[in-house]
């Protein structure tokens, strides 16, 4: 049996509906992934565009006098 | 903090010498320089040419016989240069000067970044090099022949694709930001449109391994498409709608998502809203190409599957535009003094606009009035000129004068820019709506008598000459703006310093010992590992790693647009009874395979449809309907999106070659007051008849049925006779002698013209085929 015989063979009409079963899935399981993302995280990742032209802090491992001379201000 | 950069940094990522762990770079903000000056100068030249088909529609005489200044050559090089060169570089600038500064991290190679600037401009003037001179593949929006096809795979995915990839790899910001994912998006789907929609076979190369040598350069440069008819189209939608999407669409969403933000000084309105934008479009927009297609040869349930999936598209695209606009929150006072901003806010309401737009043109009976008319020229227009656009702009004008580190010369002129722009919009947009509108309800009118109230064609398109003056009008503003925007930026430029500042950031390297944002821990401390799994799972660990590892996101990006493509095109490609044969229909002879490729390359189908639709309007004026069995030869498919002209799928028989003759020579000879384009030209050039055998047989490789036209150049032998047949009969209804016509490819064109759509009414040849098919139910 050829693959041109079994696709044949299908009913084309429930493509539109297993589309529709596919997108559905996918669509709950990132909604439920986004309203259960912690606020702080959303904001803090919201944030980078605005924080991505100043030099910055390192943010651990870092003795803080060697931040105090690096880190801050703008670039 | 800014110091010079040193030297030895070279942009490259180094470890500061004291054990801090941080890493200093320097953004490569050369490479977005280039790519914003190549966006203005493209966008103008766009714009002109724009312009320059818009004054040949309403006065067909600018075009002054000449014929590489003919509409249906020059329109394919006005949307290849908007989308291309125009959109293109915008987006080019905007994603090199926002993933490097998102990544914390410079581009991962110079040379990478160099290559795809000046390789990407090498295309564009390819293609200003070849589409008016008539090489052309023939479908809208990936017209370009085989060799810059081949180079746009490269520059896109090699030069772009992997530079881009390998910085998202190094970066030092471990969540990739929303933006990163549309131009992931954006990349990836790209790629696969475009090799898609261009697989095809060279002629001229199967000629030169087959027979040694290469007749000339126009079929060394000619390619035909593997599928053919209705699979062509298909194909040809999925890609044309896909470009929108993935083309002018999601990389001006990334743009959005980065440089409204900043322009505003304020966070996106709703990170969360988009995480759902991005995933709902991507996945949505990919099923949506076949609603250019309804009511054509195109089976019912591929239909419905795009309309559906169309509406389902407002919802993904209004989130969208809700969380741009709102962005602006508690910013609005500063929109009446800051033009960047209203160039924003202008861009992406249109954005809204035209979403909402699509859809409902996607709707079959609304799209059964707007199919070939304006309106979806409109259409098009709302988005490109006002999306596409009026965000680039507005990109320009926060992003150069700070790249050339200075400030913007004149607030007054980028606020000139913005009027001239919004008029100049809105006279076409609504002067074009109203032509679209008025010739779709003309062709559509019937009298009392049950009769079509215009019978004439002509009379559909002379009503609508006022309507594009006012669009010239309109196009003019527009232009005019755009190059008081390049002198604003020249001046801009000119102000630069002597020497730009480097600047040089840090940033600690992404490690493994990061643990600002644990993974998720089960709370349930259930005793099975899958019931602790599906615990984490619940808490969204899936995605969040997914939002930090750029090569599982950019494959899981794939599935998500593969799964369309595939449940759509597998059935269409392989169930036989989607393209029922048709026993009468046979392959075209060698001339008029000729005649078909100069119809190609004049670009008829810009202004031809060759498809009617089942509507009594289109019957009564056209014929009969047009059935799927009867394109299984035609490679590309020409059923063409716009009728400037009348459609030709039945024009064959309809009038006499004489007819044809005189209307190439002036179309207002014969059809009072016509603007179509005189074709002089091919009145006087020579059909090459060395090259048409290798035009048979790449057909042939093709699967076309060319039996013994195959043999000993046959197929040249063939062609001679039919044109003198055919000089012959011209010079019988009163045309110039067959001795000066024979050999002119005017007469290959009528040829292939009196062959359209005749087969379906022919007698089926008796043989036992049809015997059965009489017999059996
Ligand atoms: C600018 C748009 C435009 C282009 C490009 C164009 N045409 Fe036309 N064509 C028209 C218009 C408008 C008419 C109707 C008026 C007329 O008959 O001239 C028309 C009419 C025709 C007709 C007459 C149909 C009939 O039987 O009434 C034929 C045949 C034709 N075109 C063939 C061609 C071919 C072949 C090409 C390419 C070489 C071409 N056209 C390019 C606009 C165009």
């Amino acid at each position: 049996m050829s693959m041109t015989e079994i696709v044949s063979f299908l009913d084309l009409s429930v493509f539109p509906s297993v589309a529709l079963i596919f997108f559905l899935a996918a669509f709950f399981a990132i909604l439920w992934r986004v309203l259960s993302k912690p606020r702080s995280e959303s904001e803090m990742e919201a944030n980078i565009p605005l924080n991505d032209d100043v030099v910055l802090m390192p943010r651990y491992t870092v003795k803080n006098e060697q931040a105090d001379d690096k880190g801050v201000s703008r670039g | 903090m800014a110091e010079q950069a040193a030297q030895e940094t070279n942009g490259g990522a180094t470890k500061h010498p004291d054990q801090s762990g941080l890493e200093s770079f320097v953004y490569d903000d050369n490479i977005v320089r280039m790519f914003s000056w190549a966006t203005v100068i493209w966008g103008i030249v766009a714009f002109l040419v724009g312009v320059i088909i818009a004054v040949e529609l309403a006065f067909p005489e600018a075009g002054m016989g000449i014929s590489f200044l003919s509409f249906g050559r020059l329109r394919p090089l006005h949307t290849n240069a908007a989308i291309f060169a125009f959109a293109g570089n915008g987006i080019f600038a905007a994603i090199y000067y926002s993933t490097q500064r998102l990544c914390k991290a410079r581009m991962w190679s110079d040379t990478l970044s160099k290559l795809h600037f000046w390789g990407w401009q090498l295309i564009i003037v390819s293609a200003a090099l070849t589409l008016p001179f008539g090489i052309t593949q023939g479908k809208e929006y990936a017209e370009l022949e085989w060799p810059i096809d081949i180079a746009i795979a490269v520059v896109w995915l090699v030069f772009f694709g992997g530079n881009f990839l390998m910085t998202l790899i190094h970066r030092r910001e471990r969540h990739i930001y929303v933006a990163l994912w549309f131009y992931i998006a954006t990349i990836v789907t790209v790629t696969m449109l475009h090799v898609f929609n261009n697989l095809w076979i060279p002629a001229g190369l199967v000629y030169l391994f087959q027979n040694g040598e290469m007749p000339s350069a126009e079929l060394a440069l000619k390619s035909y498409p593997v599928y053919a008819g209705v699979q062509d189209a298909l194909m040809q939608w999925w890609y044309g709608h896909n470009a929108v999407a993935f083309f002018l669409t999601t990389p001006f969403l990334g743009l959005m998502y980065y440089f409204l933000p900043k322009a505003a000084e304020r966070p996106v309105f709703s990170y969360k809203l988009s995480i759902i934008h991005f995933w709902s479009l991507i996945f949505i927009y990919i099923w949506a190409g076949p609603h250019h297609l309804h009511y054509t040869a195109l089976p019912e349930w591929a239909s419905t599957v795009g309309m559906v999936f169309s509406v389902m598209l407002w919802m993904p695209s209004w989130g969208g535009m809700i969380n741009g606009l709102m962005t602006l929150r508690g910013a609005w006072d500063r929109v009446a003094s800051d033009p960047i901003l209203k160039f924003f806010v202008v861009g992406v309401t249109f954005y809204g606009m035209s979403t909402f737009e699509g859809p409902l043109l996607s709707v079959k009976s609304v799209n059964s009035l707007s199919h070939y008319t304006d309106w979806t020229i409109a259409h098009v227009h709302s988005g490109v000129l006002g999306w596409n656009g009026f965000m680039t702009f507005g990109m320009l004008y926060w992003m150069m004068p700070r790249l050339f580190q200075t400030k913007l010369h004149s607030k007054k002129l980028c606020a000139m820019h913005f009027w001239l722009g919004t008029a100049g919009m809105v006279l076409y947009i609504l002067s074009i709506y109203a032509a679209g509108i008025t010739q779709g309800l003309m062709w559509r009118a019937f009298d009392e008598s049950g009769r079509l109230t215009y019978p004439a064609f002509i009379e559909t398109v002379t009503v609508l000459i006022p309507m594009y003056w006012i669009r010239v009008v309109g196009g003019l503003l527009y232009l005019s703006g755009a190059i008081v925007g390049l002198i604003n930026l020249f001046q801009t430029w000119r102000s630069r310093p002597a020497k730009y500042e480097e600047v040089v950031h840090y940033a600690p390297a992404l490690s493994k010992g990061y643990d600002n944002d644990p993974k998720a821990k089960s709370r349930l401390h259930a005793n099975t590992a899958l019931g602790d799994a599906g615990d984490k799972f619940l808490q969204g660990d899936w995605h969040r790693a997914l939002e930090r590892k750029p090569v599982k996101f950019t494959i899981w990006v794939l599935v998500a647009v593969a799964i369309g493509g595939i449940v759509e095109a597998i059935p269409m490609f392989l169930v036989s009874s989607n393209v029922p044969t048709i026993s009468t229909v046979e392959p075209y002879t060698p001339l008029e395979l000729a005649g078909r490729d100069i119809y190609v390359a004049e670009g008829c189908y810009n202004c031809h449809s060759q498809m009617i639709r089942p509507f009594l309007w289109e019957t009564m004026r056209y014929g009969e309907y047009s059935k799927p069995g009867e394109f299984v030869y035609d490679h590309p498919f020409q059923w063409g999106s716009r009728r400037i002209g009348p459609d030709l799928a039945r024009e064959g028989g309809l009038r006499t070659h004489l007819w044809h003759y005189r209307h190439f020579k002036n179309p207002a000879d014969v059809s009072e007051s016509s603007i179509m384009p005189r074709y002089t030209w091919l009145l006087n050039n020579k059909i090459n008849f060395d090259e048409i055998q290798g035009r048979v047989d790449s057909m042939a490789l093709l699967g076309v049925p060319y039996g013994e036209m195959l043999k000993d150049n046959n197929s040249v032998e063939n062609a001679k006779e039919q044109a003198l047949v055919i000089a012959l009969e011209l010079e019988d209804q009163g045309g110039p002698a067959a001795q000066e016509t024979m050999d002119k490819k005017v007469i290959a064109l009528i040829a292939y013209l009196q062959r359209m759509g005749t087969d379906i009414s022919k007698e089926p040849a008796p043989t036992d085929d049809v015997v059965d098919a009489e017999v059996s139910p």
